[in-house]
């Protein structure tokens, strides 16, 4: 038969037969067969238990991952009566809780490759052949978010997306609130910066980041929704968004490019044959707004910057001592090794700052960066661990208490920027480092370097510098300095207020560190920010100290009585039923928890109350020493904090109360002084005074507006965009794109202190204020053209973009407090600039002239570029320059200081004097009358003529204004305002409509007197109509106004500029020369006059005062003087009664001779004086009525036809910019911090030097003075500068007059002495 | 029964091999079995029980049967069990023991544990009986139905459709069409956010589509000189030369459909496919002669047709990222649009061809290698005809470096090759384009390469676009020489200008070699593969606009939108012409920006040729002198909204005759032997030529 077989046959016979063979290896392979295999395999499985072994106890079994984490430290350490666990017992920690009840996985396995739970991106968690990293891996940005769930625990239970299965299931309270606090939400970050920048219109944030359980970006809403009221008085929120997409926002600022018009959009490789070569089509996109690259990058930063992030949702960076920190629960709970110096680590100090683990667990790499210092759970938390993200930005809260900001850049930079060669960074280099740390100077310089970075902070590198101290922790790579106390001129102050000498090799130890006192004393950011504070309440809010319960009287008590303990801010909330009807009894506020019941665990395990107000027995038996280790004596009535990081330590809290009662142990005169002090400013010492007559009232100011030693303020950042760089979101969904802002801080000082009303939700005390960072916007497109180059931005509803805030300077110090001359006119008058700048009218002293300087040149404008293309921006020639730049430097002192980068434009008919503000410069063209010269292009490289006078015909639009002879301009401000801009208000149904600013004022103003929430819901008071004009000083016809608003507005086609009005009464402004606004007054100078013109209602002005001088060429006001150059010299008027009842004085005696003087220039104490052909005068000015000749510089008679003179900042230096007539443009460096050891005082005398010089082909005879950047408010008190609190400003002409007369600002000016006068 | 036999072996073997797969994938297990009950303590069918592997994160469901029994296959591991909505499991604390030894359970309050953890599968059966509650049936005490709270929270997976709250910065709602943030679009709205323009993505974050439709619509009236052909359309006329006059009118339609994955701006795209319908409806020429329309003089005077074709069918894939600057190789295959140097010169088409293109160096360099087949085209709407391929490829390799020597000027490299095979093709009017109709009209072959350096950009002020070309190669028979010839050729042009404000002055120069013995081996004129030049007053010029044919031959001066007087008979369908007389043109021009909607363009230019010796020996026609003429030129550009979706251009040309081409179109011979006998009617040229046009672009 088998012979019969055929072919098909045979096919068929083999296919069944490989069918059959597939059969039996399928089923030897599957289950059937393999239970009999894996019985007999090399790890059989657990023996069935046999029903006898139940009757005997067998000891209970452990979960696998005890084989190798055996020694690892109990997550919890106390059970509930207070036991405390060194180690597990039977696998289990203090709470019973075993590995994988928190952490999942599997327990039966034994082999790491089985129990562990494998990820769904192996290679991002560092994993070789199964095995994966145990540290926390760098820069995971999302991962958290698109991990597995069962991953994301395995790596951390108390992660927000696992923690209802782990920490929440106990912790359930906890769960809820932190999960929608502001750590987790951040949206007070986000809201600041939209609002601010005017990304989005309202004041209360709107976007907050939260995640679901499968890392699904989600909105939170507030159940029950709030009221009104509390929105509005509380700052609650009714929800928060997850930020919208940022490809799709829709820019705010409207920038000359993003305005309508572009034409097309370019391709790799195919050039468009329409393209005009020299002018490059400028638009982003050729469609509306939010489409192509017509899109706000306020919103791209908020996704992508490392300025604002991580919140608790996601893990540190994990790349630099600082940075090391897991999320969720454990982002706090679980303490990493970040900064070896006690004060900031307490008991962790000693573990050192490289996230090196210290568990007894052997199976935890021990050299290995990203582990806790053990595995287990704190409150116990160091102010360190709070700084891993609260150091955003470099002066924030936490740095300041630490007494550390950010560094300047410059400050000792020999031993920071390489000294033989300078780095100049490939394309790949830059993409690197900045990913690590997102500050541009960081490029160039050494701590870029991890190894380095790693070596600057400790003693031996400190021990070098001779300026600047540095921390020992690095968080994104930066550095932080130590402030120190210091006098106005700079000089370091020692406890006693002498004066350490800069060469003391013991400097450091002798000068004050202003650490906050808290801090010296040992206390913690935990040891004032109870639970609720970090935990937060579960309601949303809309600032950070919306959600804060304690506040200073709650334990130092007020003037009147010691401490109630029970907590008084903003976010304070009713405690449980029955205490409340206790505290009825007691006559204690009802709102506000008990600090004396509110207890937390000490080491030991007992349960200690934060505070207790001792008996008779309890101060017998308390035993505690102070910081020198001396016993504190208790007596019955003392108020007793137990410190909760730093083990047995407690404090006998000083109570304000017994510093102003004689006999007091703790009575302090000047405490009494400052407390006591009544509104007549004579009477003191009466601490039972009533509320009404004391001067500095509870009700209104915060006990911080004094006890504040220093503040913190970072003028300029300058946050620049590159479109080529393939950088990740850092929330949400992750992935790369284009696009990457790096920021880079300019001018970063500690010494100034400003004031201002604090916002609603604080109840509009007066605060500190601080510059919120005063933005600067650039960006390059793909083809690496500037297309919008060091630009301000302006707030939602038209206030600049140079934003301040009120604040908490958490700098507090017991002696080094702000005195009566802080905020007082002294009694040796000598304060006039400290005040203005308290007062936030600015000093011209940290303004911001960027890269281009303009000078009047006449026969053109010229934009000189006096400073480097990348950062830091140093300015040529300077000693910035010589540290950040060496072979840039050196080639240019080689070829002579020259600059030669200049964009100029034909002056028509001349250039006289020119002030740019934003992208339009405005020249006084004499005969030309005003013009104004579009200067938007000025850094785009793609453009032959960056500078134009007009970019259409008059047709088309009317960029000039003729005048008879136009011989000065002047913008109002130097910022950016827009008055025309409608406010948004609240209806009655919720919804949002804008109206008119007046209208909304009015409405404010009604809601208020009837109680209501404010309708107008950013609360923004009046943006001034004077600063809608330009104000142009005409030979023949006097003042002319002219309305410039339609250039902000971002419609390119309605810019036709016309005058508004010509003011000469009489002919008493003919033969104007020059113009200068402050507040509601302009200073024209005639030929032989000075008149002053009242602008409160712009177009209605009228004369003020008339001062007859000898041919008056400028004028400079500084707070309550106005300095004069005339042919004489320098003179004095004082106008602090101007605006209340006109009188001008000149000062009698207070003259400087000067023979040339062409141009005044103030900052702070110093008058800089264009002294034509004797160079520069510098005046000082530090007694406004005995100005006196400090010196003359000419720089060996090189400047000798000086027209006029600007000062500005660039890092830690101060600049002066001479237009030096024929010789053209001179920069002076006037201070220079390796050779000034005081340079970084208020106003160190300046010690100028020639560092480079440009000559104009005409004469150089004006110069356009730079951003003001410390500016919040003018003469006048109208605001001009946004605030970034809801209801926070500037103070109001009114209240700056209470400061400074007696009888609530009506009466005498007054004069203060530090000294109690007895 | 044979094939039946075969499908099964085969299907038995499929399922064999899954089955094995599947088995070896999960090498060991076991089973876990249990019952499911109610409240009340009785069994519950449908309640879906669901396993989560709780190291692998695998996720297994199973359903209770009618019994309330579940049982499932597990591989061993550790295993997190629950029920899904509407039920949640209720775990007995006090029973963790009888859960096994690892036993975690998890409660969101006290008595409510729906979740159980660390279920252990060792490769045995696991039992596991739990009761259930049905959520949507919980009462209150009082027996009410409990309500569910309201939710703390909302889901936002997509974040691209936040619907921002109206903004009126300025309360006048964005007066006179200002852009005004947070306007949200409508789809039928092209300008503002659009999720058909790809604003927003159509599926999840990465894909997008864009669709538009671009309508130009142009009227033109002109006059160019004009044979009389054999047969006039008025019968009286007896001129050589016929009335140059004509008007014509276009409108065309272009649909664009584009898909893609990336993002529009801010990632390069990982691949895209665009297609792009064209129908040109109608295109209507009426002229004044007949065999202009067609070569059938019985057609008439005016011509109506109509055209499909795709100027876009192409699908493109990133090959690689060059670095973190987010440079990339991309890979373009199909018909798409390429211009192969800064203002079109030497090829500028949509053609079917494949592109490799990409940049590096933070787009400082980019670069191009592109191959294309050339589709044949449309003889009057220029478009790409569907029908067939034409024997001819082009290679061209390009290479750009921005910022070369200074700051904002970008030089660009080019080698082309095009190699255009012998072939017989008639134009859609009947004409005979390939091989053209003079000298020996004999099928042949060219190869020509060409190297070109351009440049473009500004060098301080001095706005600066320059361009060289040497082209070379050979003709196996170039039909004017009647031999074959070798290439040799050069192109030069210049553009200098300098911004004033809102006005640019601009001078500029072009050359082109001409050949000054047509009948060698050598062939000195130039000519490019397919130019479209923007130049010298670009559209608006007369020379460059118009088509200028030579009289009594079928070939032309001048091709329409080029500047080379090549003796081409076709630009886009017929082949280079190396023999041919080349150009001097020198221009001077004022570019006013007049308001920000409107540009005018001015142009001024004079030509004249380089050899005139070709000319001489096609015509016949000795002493042709070398002056063209004056090409003066105005045009409009006005955009009435500011922006791309409606825009005007307007254009008006007068070209004087100079004395060259006098010679050319004027049937008087310039030396007439006996005075008054050769008198004729007014020579063609003594008229001024000229053109008006105007048109009008949509874009949706």
């Amino acid at each position: 038969m088998a012979t019969k077989l055929n072919n098909s046959a045979r096919i068929k016979l083999v296919v069944l037969l490989i069918f059959a063979c597939l059969m039996v290896a399928a089923l030897w392979k599957s289950d059937t067969f393999g239970r009999q295999v894996a019985a007999q395999g090399a790890t059989p499985p657990p023996a069935p238990a046999p029903a006898a072994a139940a009757a005997t106890p067998e000891p209970p079994r452990l979960e696998g991952c005890i084989k190798c984490h055996n020694n690892i430290e109990p997550m919890h350490k106390y059970t509930a009566t207070g036991d405390v666990y060194d180690k597990l017992v039977d696998g289990k920690d203090a709470q019973g809780m075993s590995c994988t009840a928190c952490h999942g996985g599997n327990p039966a396995a034994t082999t790491a490759k089985d129990a562990h739970v494998q990820p769904k991106f192996p290679k991002e968690w560092g994993c070789k052949n199964g095995e994966c990293g145990s540290n926390n891996p760098e820069r995971s940005n999302t991962l958290l978010a698109k991990e597995s769930k069962e991953f994301v625990r395995f790596v951390n239970p108390s992660d927000f997306r696992v923690i209802s299965q782990a920490c929440g299931e106990c912790h359930s309270d906890e769960n809820h609130n932190v999960s929608r606090g502001m750590m987790a939400h951040g949206s007070m970050l986000w809201g600041a910066a939209l609002y601010n920048n005017g990304g989005f219109h309202m004041k209360d944030t709107q976007f907050g980041e939260s995640y679901n359980e499968e890392g699904i970006a989600q909105a939170l809403i507030q159940q029950p929704a709030p009221s009104r009221e509390d929105q509005a008085k509380k700052g609650h929120l009714p929800f928060l968004e997850p930020l919208p997409r940022w490809e799709l926002s829709q820019p705010g600022n409207i920038l000359r490019v993003f305005e309508r018009g572009s034409r097309r959009r370019l391709e790799v490789g195919n050039p468009d044959k329409e393209e005009e070569p020299g002018k490059p089509d400028k638009g982003l996109s050729p469609r509306g707004l939010g489409t192509g690259n017509r899109t706000d990058p306020v919103y791209l930063g908020l996704q992508k910057t490392r300025l604002l992030d991580p919140t608790l949702n996601f893990m540190g960076t994990n790349d630099h001592a600082g940075d090391y920190r897991a999320a969720g629960c454990a982002g706090c709970h679980v303490i990493y090794a970040n900064d070896p110096s006690k004060a900031a680590s307490g008991p962790y100090a000693r573990s050192g700052n490289q996230g090196f683990s210290e568990s007894a667990d052997k199976s935890i790499p021990r050299l290995e960066s990203g582990h806790p210092i053990k595995h287990q759970f704190t409150s116990a938390i160091p102010t360190q661990q709070c700084m891993t993200c609260h150091m955003h930005p470099g002066t924030n809260m936490v740095a300041t208490y630490l007494g550390r900001t950010w560094w300047d850049n410059e400050s000792d930079g020999k031993y920071m920027y390489p000294q033989d060669k300078q780095i100049n960074p490939s394309q790949s280099d830059e993409i690197r480092k900045l990913d690590k740390n997102p500050e541009g100077s960081s490029l160039r310089g050494l701590w870029s370097d991890s190894v380095f970075l790693q070596k600057t902070g400790t003693s031996d590198f400190n021990a070098q510098l001779k300026n600047v101290q540095f921390a020992d922790t690095h968080g994104h790579g930066w550095m932080f300095k130590n402030v120190y106390k210091k006098d106005r001129k700079g000089n370091l102050l020692d406890k006693e207020d002498n004066i350490v000498p800069s060469g003391d090799p013991n400097k450091w130890n002798k000068a004050v560190h202003l650490q906050d006192i808290h801090l010296e004393r040992g206390m913690h950011c935990v040891d004032c920010h109870f639970r609720q504070d970090s935990h937060g309440t579960g309601i949303l809010y809309n600032e950070p100290r919306a959600a804060v319960e304690i506040g200073c009287v709650d334990c130092h008590g007020s003037v009147k009585a010691k401490a109630n303990t029970i907590t008084s801010g903003p976010a304070a909330m009713p405690p449980p039923r029955g205490e409340i009807t206790q505290r009825e009894r007691a006559n204690k506020p009802v709102i506000g928890r008990d600090l004396t019941r509110l207890r937390f665990r000490a080491p030991d395990g007992r349960r200690l109350p934060i505070l207790e107000v001792l008996t008779a027995t309890t101060a017998r038996n308390k035993k505690c020493n102070d910081e020198n280790g001396k016993p504190i004596a208790f007596k019955a009535g003392d108020i007793v904090q137990n410190a909760i990081v730093e083990s047995g330590k407690c404090w006998k809290v000083t109570q304000t109360v017994d510093t102003v009662t004689t006999g007091n142990v703790d009575y302090n005169e000047k405490s009494s002084y400052a407390k006591t002090m009544q509104r007549d400013n004579k009477t003191w010492g009466d601490a039972k005074a009533s509320e009404e007559m004391l001067a500095h009232r509870e009700s209104s100011m915060t006990c911080y507006a004094c006890h504040t030693s220093w503040v913190t303020s970072c003028f300029g950042c300058h946050l620049s965009m590159e479109a080529n760089r393939k950088t990740p979101m850092r929330h949400n969904e992750g992935g790369d794109s284009r696009n990457f802002t790096s920021y880079n801080f300019q001018v970063l000082r500690d010494d100034i202190f400003m004031l201002g009303k604090d916002g609603t939700v604080t109840g509009h005390q007066v605060a500190p204020v601080r510059s919120s960072s005063a933005v600067l916007v650039s960006s390059r497109n793909q083809n690496r053209e500037w297309i919008y180059s060091q630009q301000q931005t302006l707030s939602a509803e038209g206030f600049s973009g140079q934003a301040f805030n009120t604040h908490v300077p958490h700098t507090v110090r017991g002696k080094e407090t702000q005195t009566c001359s802080d905020c007082h006119v002294s009694k040796d008058k000598d304060n006039n600039a400290w005040l203005a700048q308290v007062m936030l009218q600015g000093t011209n002293f940290v303004n911001f002239m960027g890269r281009y300087v303009y000078v009047a040149a006449t026969h053109s404008l010229d934009a000189v570029a006096v400073t480097e293309h990348t950062e830091p921006q140093a300015v040529y020639g300077s000693n910035l320059h010589k540290l950040a730049y060496k072979d840039n430097y050196e080639k240019f002192v080689r070829e002579g200081r020259e600059l030669e980068e200049v964009y100029e434009n034909k002056g028509r008919p001349e250039v006289l004097q020119v002030q740019v503000r934003g992208e339009y410069a405005y020249v006084a063209a004499g005969k030309g009358g005003l013009r104004v010269y579009d200067v938007a292009q000025i850094d785009h490289k793609g453009f032959s003529e960056r500078i134009v006078t007009a970019p259409v015909s008059p047709l088309g639009q009317k960029f000039y204004v003729d005048t008879k002879y136009a011989a000065a301009v002047a913008a109002p401000s130097t910022l950016a305002v827009d008055p025309t801009r409608w406010r948004t208000v609240r209806n009655d149904d919720g919804s949002l409509k804008q109206v008119p600013p007046d209208e909304a004022l009015r409405l404010n103003a009604e809601a208020k007197a009837a109680g209501k929430a404010a309708p107008a819901v950013n609360e923004e008071g009046a943006i001034h109509p004077l600063y809608a004009y330009l104000y142009v000083a005409d030979r023949e016809e006097g003042l002319i106004l002219v309305n410039a608003a339609t250039l902000l507005d971002g419609d390119p086609r309605n810019n036709f500029l016309s005058r508004s009005l010509t003011y000469n009464p009489g002919g008493a402004l003919t033969g104007a020369n020059n113009i200068t606004i402050a507040g509601n007054f302009a200073y024209v100078t005639t030929a032989k006059e000075l008149v002053i013109v009242d602008i409160s209602t712009p177009l209605q002005p009228k004369v003020t005062a008339q001062i007859t001088l000898n041919g008056p060429k400028s004028v400079a006001v500084q707070f309550l003087y106005a300095f004069v150059v005339d042919a004489d010299g320098l003179k004095v008027l004082d106008i602090r009664e101007i605006q209340s009842t006109g009188a001008v004085r000149l000062v009698e005696g207070a003259m400087v001779p000067l023979k040339h003087a062409h141009d005044i220039y103030v900052a702070r104490t110093y008058a800089y004086v264009a002294n034509g052909e004797e160079g520069i005068a510098i005046v000082d000015v530090e007694r406004p009525e005995q100005p006196r000749l400090d010196q003359t510089f000419n720089a060996e008679g090189t400047i000798n036809d000086a027209h006029a003179v600007k000062v500005a900042m660039t890092n830690a230096s101060l600049y002066g910019y001479v237009a030096d007539g024929k010789n053209g443009l001179k920069i002076l460096q006037l201070t220079d911090p390796e050779t000034m050891p005081n340079y970084a005082g208020f106003s160190p005398r300046p010690e100028p030097r020639l560092i480079a010089t440009f000559k104009t082909k005409g004469e150089a005879v004006g110069l356009s003075k730079g951003l003001d950047r410390d500016r919040g408010a003018d003469e006048s008190g109208n605001q001009i500068a946004v605030f970034g609190r809801r209801g926070a400003r500037p103070f109001a002409y009114e209240e700056v007059m209470r400061m400074l007369r007696t009888n609530s600002g009506t009466g005498e000016f007054f004069t203060v002495s530090d000294q109690p006068v007895k | 029964m044979s094939s039946g036999f075969t499908k099964l072996a085969v299907w038995l073997m499929a399922l064999v091999i899954i089955g094995s797969t599947s088995a070896l994938g999960q090498s060991s297990g076991g089973r876990l079995t249990g019952k499911v009950t109610g409240n009340d303590g009785k069994p519950l069918v449908g309640v879906t029980v669901s396993l989560i592997n709780q190291t692998n994160s695998d996720s297994r469901q199973t359903r209770t049967r009618a019994d309330g029994s579940y049982s499932i296959k597990l591989g061993n591991g550790a295993y997190r069990i629950s029920v899904t909505a509407p039920y949640e499991a209720r775990f007995d604390r006090g029973k963790a023991a009888e859960y096994g030894t690892f036993a975690n359970i998890i409660c969101s309050a006290p008595q409510v544990c729906p979740t159980l953890e660390n279920v252990i599968i060792d490769g045995t059966e696991r039992k596991l009986d739990f009761p259930v509650v049905d959520r949507t049936k919980a009462v209150t005490a009082d027996g009410k139905p409990v309500a569910p709270p309201p939710p703390n929270t909302r889901e936002v997976r997509d974040r691209w459709r936040y619907l921002f709250p109206d903004y009126d910065r300025y309360g006048d709602q964005g007066a006179r069409g200002r852009d005004v943030p947070f306007r949200r679009g409508k789809w039928y709205n092209p300008y503002d956010q659009n999720k058909i323009k790809g604003d927003i993505p159509v599926i999840g974050n990465d894909y997008f589509v864009i669709l538009s439709a671009v309508s130009t619509t142009g009227v033109e009236l002109r006059r160019t000189p004009s044979g009389n052909n054999v047969s006039s359309a008025n019968p009286d006329s007896n001129n050589f030369f016929g009335r140059p006059e004509s008007f014509s009118f276009n409108q065309t339609l272009q649909l664009s459909f584009e898909f893609f994955k990336g993002q529009t701006t801010f990632k390069p795209r990982t691949w895209a496919v665009k297609i792009s319908p064209t129908f040109s409806i109608p295109n209507y020429l009426n002229a004044r002669e007949n065999g202009i329309v067609n070569i059938d003089v019985r057609r008439g005077t005016t011509r109506t047709d109509t055209q499909v074709s795709l100027e876009e069918a192409f699908a493109e894939v990133k090959l690689f990222d060059t670095n973190k600057n987010y440079d990339s190789v991309s890979l373009r295959a199909g018909i798409q649009a390429f211009n192969a140097d800064f203002r079109g010169f030497l090829f500028s088409d949509n053609n079917l061809g494949g592109r490799v293109f990409g940049a590096f160096s933070n787009n400082k360099s980019q670069f191009n290698l592109a191959y294309f087949r050339q589709i044949e085209k449309d003889t009057n709407s220029g478009l790409n005809s569907m029908r067939r391929l034409r024997p001819q490829d082009i290679y061209i390799a390009n290479f750009f470096r921005q910022d070369f020597l200074t700051k904002g000027y970008t030089i660009q490299a080019v080698a082309a090759y095009n190699h255009d095979r012998a072939d017989t093709h008639y134009d859609q009017n009947g004409f005979l384009v390939r091989p053209a109709v003079v000298g020996s009209a004999r099928r042949h072959s060219i190869k020509a390469g060409y190297l070109g350096f351009n440049g473009d950009g500004h060098i301080g002020i001095l706005n600066l676009s320059n361009s060289y070309y040497y082209a070379f190669g050979e003709d196996d028979f170039n039909p004017i020489a009647g031999r074959k010839t070798d290439i040799s050729a050069h192109m030069a042009a210049v553009e200098a200008s300098i911004d004033r404000n809102w006005l640019r002055f601009r001078a500029s120069m072009f050359f082109a070699s001409g050949d000054n013995d047509p009948t060698d081996d050598k062939a000195r004129g130039f000519d490019a593969i397919l130019d479209d030049p923007n130049f010298v007053g670009g559209q608006f010029s007369y020379w460059s606009r118009q088509g200028v044919r030579l009289v009594s031959t079928d070939i032309g001066l001048v091709q329409p939108n080029s500047l080379l007087p090549s003796l081409r008979s076709s630009k886009i369908e017929g082949q280079a012409n190396f023999v041919n007389p080349g150009i001097f043109i020198y221009n001077v021009g004022v570019d006013a920006e007049v308001t920000q909607t409107i540009k005018t363009v001015f142009n001024a230019n004079y030509l004249r040729f380089h050899r005139t010796e070709p000319l001489e020996y096609v015509l016949f026609q000795p002493g042709v002198r070398h002056e063209i003429g004056y090409d003066l030129s105005l045009g409009v550009v006005y955009r009435p909204l500011l922006i791309n979706n409606l825009t005007f251009t307007f254009g008006s040309n007068i070209f004087l005759a100079g004395k060259g081409f006098k010679d050319i179109y004027t049937d008087r011979p310039r030396n007439c032997p006996i005075p008054n006998f050769c008198t004729g009617d007014v020579p063609n040229p003594s008229k001024p030529q000229y053109t008006l046009f105007s048109q009008m672009k949509l874009i949706f």
